[in-house]
């Protein structure tokens, strides 16, 4: 919880662009190309994210080698166990109702990760994010198919596949910029 | 981090993003959930815990 700034401004400048390239068009679906790519960035981004903190977080936390691997592990984990689960709860119940829950599991467990006092508090609220971002996952592209149609469908297919690498890639460098902000403690991811 | 950007997307989610299903969707597969989920916790597991192991 310490440097905002990297993050926010890159995923605002991509919104910024996806809305000014289509001025002319309704609004709606634009705004859920950019909630489901807020989404997408987000979890992705947690799978690499950790791996440069892990030394700040076994000095914070006292954690072990296994600890850490189980801090990685565990978001991963419950991201592809529930990934197909999500998926047709979400044809059953509705997508827009999914990815919310979806995104709020994630951002409360995101903040829950950030106050972790013990290395298990970490690795459950890592398990609880994979939850919410295998719902977000699951839920993002056919949200996307029933938004677009025809041209636009690729384009928006096109943006959701750059998020989607941007993210991973994006990932160890912003969490070398997080925990070099505050020696020791700025874990949170 | 995740904070902010998170609010800002369920703020646009709950104005601005249509609801969706489909009908006649089929039930989710709770024993393949369950077994695929332990399957897949064990073989972490195992990993895992190998490390502690010296012969490898």
């Amino acid at each position: 919880m310490t440097d905002h700034s990297p993050a926010e401004s890159g995923v605002s400048q991509a919104a910024v662009e996806e809305l000014a390239g289509a001025p002319a068009r309704r609004g709606n679906k634009w705004w859920t190309l950019v909630a489901v790519c807020l989404g997408i960035f987000m979890l992705l981004l947690d799978i690499t994210i950790v791996t440069v903190a892990l030394p700040a977080i076994q000095r914070g936390l006292g954690s072990s080698f296994a600890d850490l691997q189980w801090i990685v592990d565990a978001y991963a984990l419950t991201l592809a166990a529930f990934l197909l689960t999500a998926g047709s709860l979400s044809d059953m119940y509705g997508r827009r109702r999914l990815f919310l829950i979806g995104l709020v599991v994630f951002t409360g467990a995101s903040l829950l990760c950030g106050f972790a006092t013990s290395t298990l508090m970490l690795q459950v609220s890592r398990a609880v994010q994979g939850v919410g971002g295998a719902i977000m996952f699951a839920v993002s592209l056919a949200l996307l198919a029933d938004a677009f149609r025809g041209k636009d469908r690729g384009v928006a297919f096109g943006i959701w596949g750059a998020i989607t690498g941007i993210a991973v890639a994006v990932g160890p460098l912003l969490g070398g910029v997080l925990t070099s902000g505050s020696p020791g403690g700025g874990f949170s991811s | 981090m995740n904070g902010p950007v998170g609010a800002v997307a369920i703020v646009i989610t709950v104005l601005r993003v249509a609801e969706s299903r489909q009908s006649g969707a089929a039930r989710p597969d709770w024993p393949g959930f369950v077994l695929f989920s332990l399957g897949l916790a064990s073989l972490v597991y195992g990993l895992i815990e190998s490390n502690r192991a010296r012969d490898w």
